[in-house]
């Protein structure tokens, strides 16, 4: 892999940029890997390259139906924090915080990870209760936050509404001022480009079709490329869990729904922090190139059509224009949604199966974004040791039988 | 200065006033921004996105990509506004974008700069993610500030939108999209059936490219044909004409979506059709040519340089040049000349123009050279020459550059049909060879893509499709379609294209030109590996822009394929997604904003409290009392003081946003049994039972009181928050789960207003108010049921009790509950009846240790608030089963306890965490946490309810309350959560 600096952009610039060289190769599937790695999102290639870097496990291909980094990861609204409620959800999304500081510089390629802060708005009583519970449990886990009132939110966010006579008013928020946003593409191409720094071969356009079991354990997969072998499959594919888990017979607790994102136009820096309220249900920010990047809710019915209900966006729409009201003549540009995929308790599953070999790392629904580095480095352990990393370990699949569930839902601010 | 007013158009004669950045400027009714400022020789509008560099007007409609403007300014500046789409109107200030301190000398053109010094730009394709990564604390510090210092277009508003919006719901048999020849024809044959019919344009004038035609006598017949079709549809009482309404999207079930814009009090009507059949005639959009500095302002698509001209009575230049791979853009050179212009060149990368073209130029003495290409756009600000040269037999290279002179370059790559609404439908469109552009091809169910949106550009030919569409869609409607009179002219339209991608020579060659990606950037993208389409436009930010990638994706997209060695059909599109045009979102949110984002719900005694003095909180839909200061009370004083009523004397409360849900049928009971743990079948008819929900997975899912009315006939009530939800979930299980069930559930719950009454009086005060009822505890015991009658109202009042004092729950019909309200007052003033609100309703049952929202979060199990007793063991219930897991009936779960402040004065705040060190920090062993908390008069002290791990067992146990947000810590004591009365006796009293 050549090095990019700026000392190679500017000798490339004086080549009229036409010897750049590919971000990564497009090998042909080999017979068969140690690892097979379904699904070319964020949470894939993150594996792969943590399988690579620190397990020196490289024998490994990513299989990728559309294209690499295509599904959820290139539809997120790029939220980063790790202000959750429960010491294991916080302790995940916080390791994963602490990987996303270095990323750009492990990685060499520029993820534009930018801590600008994130605020969790409360408007009514119950909300700042959660928020305060949820605060006070962070700061004993060492996470920073604070828990502020609405003269304090005005600071941060000028523009925003904080009339008390208003339907749902500001009454205050928490603030995690290491969170934020990354460019979400960037973090698939960067793992991409890195994983293949390392042999793991990137695999684009190969559905995987079936998964081939013998005699109880994972033997290969069957693509529209033909059968590959694999001593181990990993499946990370996300709002597709469900249909992978079938082909094995399994049954996974997740429902897959679309959830909406959309942008504005580019318009001058207006907001400079990530503005999250679930009570009206809307977030937004605002991206380096100027775009208003806002997060809408999910559709209440299950589907795969990557798209969602147009109402939802409308009911953003609504809550985006009570919160800036300054905001209503600005247009939106481009809408889109993804399939996300929730279990019960809207925490991930990173977990081995009954299935011998076969590894599921899925159902981070709203909000797996933030977790990619965090989710990729202990699912490669897990896959390397056959033993969940001690971080994943309490995501195991057998939560659900055990009932021994985290629960994210509401007090964590859900989605995102 | 270049363009000028010439001739009349088809504008009206009235003078408007407007400003562009302050100076003052003149139009005439019916111009556009864009032809107004060309009118007025304004070249330079506005700055690009990347290199800032300069932008004019490219197009005359909304593809338009360069002359991005503001409009108005304050609360109501329009930032990105699209200067060919907006009128001008008296007054109208206009402001340029992106440049400092003017579009002319623009400062961040330095970005641009490096562009011209280097070779290849260094902000090429991908460059951010190469680079500003050393050090990288610098990347905070300085690199991104510095990028998001220099990134988006307009300014957006800083105050508040002063404007209305409003939401319409429309149905229609037949929708047509589009108001060119097309789309007219189509609406008048189908509106002739008597069918309703809608139509839209986007643009102010309806006739599409018909407005690009000279208003000129030999068109007279055009023209007259165009303004009749139109005044037959306005005239018709069947048909609605949508003009300035940009269609933008096509949702399921046949839904378009359309914004109107409109003078007057509302901005923007957002108007939601539901069609029958969808007639899709949204014309198709001219593609720029690919060569060096095709941004350059004055180079204008061929067909937008005509309109100026023909409609608008615009000038674009002094001097014309044309460049085309096709037929269409000869219309301009010939146009302009026969105006009294001079066209300095025809350029057609072409060998063999067809004669009639080229004896259209030689008639009119214009140069015409063919297989001949524009290397490149020159001028300092805006053209004021053309570099020429001959393209190889090969196109791979080019020769014989030489300089030609204008002021305006008007380009033609071919046509774009506007398949976007036809992809929504779900089918991706195909690549037709013929026309070098994306048809629609398979027809998505109900619609028909009809004219130029289908690729066929003749008029006569394209209103004929019109017409077969409307006789089909009208047919399957059961309707027969008018026979409509064709055009009086035909255009042949035939393009006879030759495709020419990109200009084989070096420089910056534009494909989006307001996101400033070039085709050297597609090509990078290629050798980079950045190969799928969608790669591409992330990988550049290509056809991200306003325009949505309608001049742009075509040519990047062949460009690519031609780096694969890859057909254009293969190489494919990117999705289509609806907005096909940015729409604001205040458009979106309609009125429900403000007040009206989502209206609060009154309960008939809202005035009364509001007379009262209330203080409101929100509570769900409602805004409820939380407590009645008196005269100089604070909120603390207050409650307090209410709260030692009740527990004294006598209080009402408003309780009327509980659920109640009504629930009939024979299997009514049976239906009870499995939703709720406890037994229903047996509650005797005029009792009441306390039930409790669990979701599937065993957890918590609502509580509440159900009566027995009859033996096929239940009352529910569930808890503020969960009313809709829980009817909600009452439907899907009769509908999904147990179908076989004779069930009806409906809500009530504005059919009743509801008053708990609760205190040692309470029975004294009801006595003395409905003296027709016997409240004796043998006639009416505790959980009992009574209906009875008072002035017309009629009652239920059910002896229940939230507070733990003896209580009733009188449910009132709606329109006479203020009467009742005011009668259990009046009889209460003998006992001093006070009115408390949600403050005082949270009081007393923390005191008691119930439960509400605040414990039952979606996490806890029957064991968590020691209610698994109360669970049937002789019946299924929902949740029984996944409510036994291990991990749901852990001692070591945190379970429901009550704290207790060791020093009495101190609070325990909400939110706090339940550890065992007294000065908890990070790492410390969290217990638990507390839910809610009050002031007991009763104990004199503060208390709690919290859940604490293994808690059941650990009464008496002295623990901290950590608040580290505050840095506060507080002892407390684990107590039971009953704190008053936990026998129960005064309930029964
Ligand atoms: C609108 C929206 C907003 C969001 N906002 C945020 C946010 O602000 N913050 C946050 O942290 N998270 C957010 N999320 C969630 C986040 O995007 C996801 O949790 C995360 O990106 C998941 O990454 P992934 O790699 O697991 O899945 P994906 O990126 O979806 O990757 C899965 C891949 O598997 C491939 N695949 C599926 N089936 C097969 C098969 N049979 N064979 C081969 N390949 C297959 C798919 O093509 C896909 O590329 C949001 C999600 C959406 C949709």
């Amino acid at each position: 892999m050549k090095k990019y600096s700026g000392f190679s952009l500017f000798k490339h610039s004086l080549s009229h940029h036409e010897n750049w060289q590919a971000a990564w190769r497009s090998p042909q599937p080999k017979k068969e890997y140690d690892v097979i790695i379904v699904g070319g999102g964020g949470h894939g290639l993150a594996t792969a390259y943590y399988l690579a870097k620190v397990h020196g496990i490289t024998n490994v291909a990513v299989l990728e139906k559309g294209y690499l980094g295509g599904g959820n990861t290139a539809r997120n609204t790029t939220i980063v924090r790790s202000n959750y409620l429960w010491d294991e959800a916080s302790k995940l999304y916080d390791h994963s915080l602490d990987l996303w500081k270095d990323l750009s510089q492990d990685l060499n390629y520029n993820v534009m990870f930018s801590q600008r802060g994130v605020l969790n708005l409360g408007h009514n009583l119950q909300d700042m209760r959660d928020i305060e519970r949820r605060v006070n449990a962070n700061r004993l886990n060492g996470i920073d936050g604070v828990v502020l009132n609405t003269a304090e939110v005005k600071e941060i966010v000028p523009i925003i509404n904080d009339s008390q006579d208003i339907r749902y008013p500001v009454l205050g928020a928490s603030w995690q001022a290491t969170g934020g946003v990354a460019r979400h593409d960037a973090v698939a191409w960067g793992f991409a480009r890195g994983a293949d720094s390392f042999g793991v071969d990137l695999i684009q356009q190969c559905e995987v079709l079936d998964i081939v079991t013998e005699e109880g354990a994972v033997v290969g997969v069957k693509t529209n490329q033909g059968f590959i072998g694999a001593k181990k499959v990993a499946c990370v594919t996300a709002g597709n869990s469900g249909v992978m888990a079938a082909m094995v017979g399994l049954r996974l607790p997740i429902e897959s729904r679309p959830l909406q994102a959309l942008v504005s136009e580019p318009i001058k820096p207006i907001i400079d922090t990530v503005v999250m309220s679930n009570a009206v249900h809307a977030y937004v920010s605002q991206s380096d190139k100027g775009d208003l990047v806002i997060g809408a809710g999910t559709d209440s019915y299950n589907g795969y059509g990557q798209r969602g209900s147009f109402n939802i966006v409308e009911h953003t729409m609504s809550a985006i224009c009570e919160l800036f009201p300054m905001f209503s003549r600005v247009r939106m540009n481009r809408a889109w949604g993804g399939i996300v995929d929730t279990c019960p308790d809207a925490c991930p599953i990173i977990s081995k199966t009954s299935v011998k070999g076969l590894f599921f790392n899925c159902g981070w629904g709203t909000g797996g974004f933030k977790a990619t580095p965090g989710s990729g480095n202990v699912f490669a352990h897990t896959l390397a040791h056959d033993e969940a990393h001690p971080l994943a370990a309490p995501f195991s699949i057998d939560r659900f039988s055990t009932g021994h569930l985290i629960d994210e839902h509401g007090a964590a601010g859900v989605a995102h | 200065m270049s363009g000028f007013r010439h001739g009349a158009g088809r504008l009206g004669d009235a003078q408007l006033n407007f400003t562009f950045d302050g100076k003052p400027m003149l139009a005439r009714a019916g111009d556009t921004v864009a032809s107004a400022l060309l009118a007025n020789g304004v070249e330079v509008v506005g700055r690009s996105f990347k290199y800032h560099r300069p932008r004019g007007v490219t197009s005359s409609g909304p593809e338009e990509a360069g002359a991005l403007v503001t409009i108005g300014a304050g609360g109501k500046a329009d930032p990105n506004a699209r200067a060919t789409m907006e009128p001008v109107t008296q007054g109208l200030e206009v402001f340029s974008q992106n440049c400092f301190p003017s579009p002319k000398f623009d400062l961040m053109s330095v970005n641009g700069l490096a562009g011209a010094i280097l070779p290849g730009s260094l902000f090429s394709a991908g460059f951010y993610y190469k680079t500003f990564m050393w050090p990288a604390a610098l990347w905070y510090k300085f690199y991104e500030p510095s990028i998001r210092a220099a990134a988006g277009m307009g300014v957006p508003p800083k105050v508040a939108d002063p404007d209305i919006y409003d939401r319409i719901q429309m149905f229609c048999d037949v929708a047509v999209v589009g108001g060119g020849s097309a789309g007219l024809s189509a609406a008048l044959s189908a509106s002739q059936s008597g069918l309703r019919v809608v139509i839209f344009d986007e643009h102010n004038d309806l006739g599409g490219q018909l407005l690009n035609e000279a208003n000129s006598d030999q068109n007279a017949d055009l023209e007259q044909w165009r303004k009749d079709t139109i005044a037959a549809l306005e005239a018709a009482d069947n048909v609605t004409v949508l003009a300035r309404a940009v269609c933008w999207g096509r949702f399921d079930g046949n839904m378009l979506a359309a914004h109107q814009s409109v003078d007057g009090k509302v901005r923007q009507n957002y108007i939601k059709v539901q069609a029958k059949k969808i007639i899709i005639a949204a014309g198709a959009i001219e593609r720029p040519l690919v060569f060096g500095n095709n941004d350059k302002p004055n180079v204008m698509l061929a067909s937008a340089a005509r309109r100026m001209l023909n409609h608008y009575g615009t000038a674009t230049g002094k001097m014309l040049a044309v460049f085309t791979n096709n037929d269409s853009a000869y219309q301009t050179a010939f146009d302009y000349s026969d105006a009294g212009i001079k066209v300095s060149a025809v350029v057609d990368s072409r060998q063999y123009p067809s004669e009639a073209l080229v004896d259209g130029c030689m008639s009119r003495g214009i140069t015409l050279h063919t297989q001949a290409v524009v290397t490149e756009a020159k001028g300092w600000q805006a053209v004021r020459s053309i570099e020429i040269a001959d393209l190889a037999a090969n196109g791979q290279s080019v020769s014989n550059r030489r300089r030609v002179a204008c002021d305006v370059l008007a380009h033609s790559g071919g046509w774009t049909p506007q398949v976007q609404m036809a992809a929504h439908g779900g089918k991706p469109p195909i690549y037709d060879k013929t026309i070098a552009a994306f048809v629609v091809g398979d027809q998505a169910p109900d619609t028909y893509s009809v004219g130029a949106a289908e690729g066929e550009n003749g008029l006569l030919a394209g209103v004929a499709q019109a017409l077969e569409a409307a006789k089909a869609a009208c047919a399957e409607l059961g309707g027969t379609a008018g026979a409509v009179t064709a055009p009086p002219q035909d255009r042949d339209g035939a393009t006879n294209i030759v495709p020419l991608w990109s200009v084989p020579a070096k420089g910056k060659q534009l494909v989006d030109i307001q996101h400033d990606v070039t085709a050297a950037d597609v090509v990078q993208s290629h050798s980079e590996g950045f190969v799928s389409v969608e790669h591409l436009k992330r990988y550049t930010t290509l056809g991200m822009a306003n325009d949505q990638g309608r001049t742009s994706n075509v040519n990047a997209l062949a460009i690519m394929a031609e780096c694969r060695g890859v057909s254009i059909a293969e190489a494919g599109t990117t999705r289509f997604r609806a907005p096909i045009a940015p729409v604001s979102m205040g458009g979106f949110a309609g009125r429900e904003i403000g007040k009206h984002f989502k209206p609060v719900r009154r309960t008939p005694m809202q005035e009364w409290h509001e007379k009262a003095g209330a203080v409101f909180v929100q509570a769900g839909m409602y805004m409820r009392p939380q407590y009645y200061p008196q005269a100089g009370e604070t909120i603390d004083d207050a409650y307090e003081r209410e709260t030692e009523h009740v527990r004294k004397k006598v209080g009402i409360c408003d309780v009327t946003s509980l659920g109640k849900i009504e629930i009939v049928g024979p299997d009514a009971a049976e239906f009870l049994d499995r939703v709720y743990i406890n037994m229903f079948s047996t509650l005797k008819v005029g009792k009441a039972r306390y039930g409790v929900m669990l979701r599937e997975d065993g957890i918590v899912y609502d509580d509440g009181t159900t009566s027995r009315f009859a033996e096929d006939r239940f009352f529910m009530t569930t808890t503020t928050a969960k009313a809709g939800p829980v009817m909600a979930y009452l439907e899907r299980c009769l509908e999904i789960d147990w179908p076989e069930l004779k069930v009806r559930v409906s809500s009530v719950s504005e059919r009743w207003g509801a008053m708990a009454v609760a205190g040692p009086d309470a029975r004294a005060t009801l006595t003395a108010a409905f003296p027709s009822v016997d409240f004796s505890n043998e006639a009416f015991p505790f959980m009992g049921v009574v209906h009875a009658e008072h002035n017309g109202a009629k009652l239920v009042i059910l002896r229940i009790s939230f507070s733990g004092e003896m209580a009733y729950e009188v449910y009132a019909t709606s329109e006479h509950a203020t009467d009742i309200w005011q009668t259990v007052v009046d009889a209460g003033q003998a006992y001093d009846i006070v009115p408390y609100g949600l403050e005082t309703l949270g009081a007393l049952r923390i005191e008691k240790g119930h439960v509400t929202g605040a414990e039952l979060d979606g996490r806890v199990t029957l064991g968590d608030v020691h209610m698994d007793g109360m669970a049937s063991k002789k019946k299924w219930f929902v949740g029984k089963n996944l409510k036994q897991r291990e991990g749901m009936v852990h001692p070591d779960r945190p379970q429901l306890v009550g704290l207790k402040s060791v020093d009495p004065r101190t609070p325990i705040s909400t939110g706090s965490i339940l550890v065992t060190e007294a000065n908890a920090t990070a790492g410390a062993d969290k217990q638990g946490w507390v839910s809610s908390m009050t002031y007991s008069p009763e104990l004199g002290s503060f208390i709690a309810l919290g859940f604490l791990r293994g808690g059941k067992d650990r009464i008496g146990e002295r623990i901290y309350a950590a608040y580290p947000v505050k840095g506060k810590n507080v002892e407390v004591e684990v107590v039971s959560n009953h704190f008053v009365d936990p026998t129960n006796d005064r309930v029964k009293g």
